[in-house]
């Protein structure tokens, strides 16, 4: 038998924590971090793409942020995309904006959505958010960045229980990015995991061909539309958010696995 | 890669440079010359809003709460970035050993600041204050709070009516402006190299 553990619950349980302690910490003024620059002064985990920026803009390596950034680097490399589907405040809340009317109701009424968007074009939105940082000697994306907004919003409540004003922005990646291009697949800081989990020797997610009955559960359930027991399927927007393992019949999804080959196209 | 992927990902790596250059450099136009109090220990703007990825750190660290987010209407590129906002509180670093803001930087936007042997900085401003003559009620809240005795009381002041600022005296913490019991208070906090509305200084006299 397989361990079984309540993994929906504790999903919403890591994520409500990690908020707990940034709120937390605003509250008690100590420096716990947000997810720009999450933990302890002597162990933290620091944006990757927030490192590239400050050093392209700053023409120098910024060595005070370079070990926290190898860290997370890392820990991405190791399993893949997870932060997306067990950290990442914006993730939710996009989901729960999207199943709203009338948003829902629009995308719902369209076929598709327009703009098909792999992890390639996400890399391409990378480069030029690092080119305009190189140019311009500013960390641009580091504004806009619905992570970073909603870190902002968390630490203003809890030091000076107000809104910061670029909340109103958040509004803008849902309504106009959810509805026309799949965001989730251009983020620029998600994409790094999408690229971890097609290169990182380790898959989040694998079926065992023998065990699996074929019953499409985990297609059903996959919240990013993976035909999860295709064994060739393309696992780069796979956050890790455990749903497909949860509903398979013939407990046939297999975690953090060696790769059975290299990605197929 | 074929060629319509080339022209595809090409396109949108020249449409997001062309956006983001153009937001920054329209942006860069408007409230910058907004004044704003920056953290102890911040290098020249430039630097600093390139070092800054907005995280928060520091304000989350700060004792008394004095450090906010930066609003758009501070300038769209400070937006996000740390300001001092000496109405809700005032830097402690010049009264006690503090300097946490520092500390919780996890780049190179604040930068170490020399101290003495209490842990005070020493060649420090973050801003100076400055006395609006016509809004000062002579309360003296502000002479006996600032930490490095910048405020002249009004008799020492020759020719002045109320408490005055000597500018080169003043770090720029703002607990004076903290204290004033005025409404929409007697004081205000100008960038340290800007050129204040009310220039009063004893040594200028």
């Amino acid at each position: 038998m397989r361990p079984t553990l309540p993994w929906q619950r504790l999903r919403k349980l890591v994520l409500a924590g990690v908020v707990a302690v940034i709120v937390g910490g605003a509250i008690l003024d100590y420096a716990t971090g947000t997810f720009a620059a999450f933990g302890l002064p002597m162990l933290r985990f620091f944006c990757p793409v927030g490192f590239v920026e400050i050093s392209l803009a700053t023409r120098s390596i910024v060595w005070t942020a370079l070990p926290y950034t190898l860290l997370s680097i890392g820990v991405v490399f190791l399993f893949g995309r997870f932060p997306c589907g067990w950290l990442c405040p914006f993730y939710k809340f996009k989901h729960w904006l999207e199943s709203l009317a009338p948003l829902g109701r629009v995308r719902r009424a369209t076929p598709g959505l327009p703009v098909r968007a792999t992890w390639r074009d996400g890399v391409a939105v990378l480069v030029g958010v690092l080119a305009v940082s190189a140019i311009t000697g500013y960390p641009i994306y580091c504004i806009v960045c619905p992570i970073g907004i909603i870190s902002r919003n968390l630490i203003s409540l809890g030091t000076h229980l107000t809104v910061h004003g670029d909340v109103l922005l958040l509004a803008f990646y849902p309504i106009v990015l959810g509805l026309f291009v799949d965001w989730q697949r251009v983020c620029p800081v998600g994409n790094l995991g999408a690229v971890a989990n097609r290169v990182a020797p380790l898959k989040p997610i694998q079926v065992d061909e023998e065990a699996c009955v074929r019953c499409t559960q985990c297609l059903e359930t996959c919240p990013e539309d993976i035909s999860v027991f295709d064994a060739g399927a393309d696992m780069e927007s796979c956050t890790a958010c455990m749903r497909c393992y949860d509903v398979c019949d013939g407990e046939a999804i297999r975690l953090y696995r060696t790769r059975n080959g290299p990605p197929s196209e | 890669m074929n060629r319509r992927e080339v022209l595809r990902y090409g396109a949108e790596i020249a449409g997001v440079t062309a956006l983001g250059v153009g937001g920054v450099k329209a942006s860069g136009l408007w409230g910058e010359d907004e004044p704003l109090i920056h953290p102890p220990g911040a290098p020249p703007e430039d630097e600093y809003l390139g070092n800054c990825i907005k995280c928060g750190r520091c304000i989350q660290e700060c004792p008394p709460d004095a450090l906010a987010f930066a609003s758009f209407g501070d300038g769209v590129l400070r937006s996000g970035s740390p300001k001092l906002v000496p109405e809700s509180a005032g830097c402690i670093a010049w009264e006690t050993e503090c300097l946490d803001c520092i500390d919780a930087c996890p780049t190179d936007a604040l930068g170490s600041v020399a101290t003495n042997s209490a842990g005070i900085p020493t060649d420090e401003a973050i801003g100076r204050a400055q006395v609006d003559a016509d809004r000062c009620i002579n309360c003296g809240n502000c002479y006996s709070v600032c930490p490095t005795d910048a405020v002249l009381e009004h008799d020492k002041a020759a020719g002045r009516e109320t408490f005055a600022v000597a500018t080169e005296d003043c770090a720029g913490c703002g607990r004076c402006i903290e204290v004033c019991p005025v409404e929409g208070k007697a004081l205000e906090l100008f960038p340290p190299d800007s050129r204040p509305d009310y220039p009063i200084s004893m040594h200028d006299d």
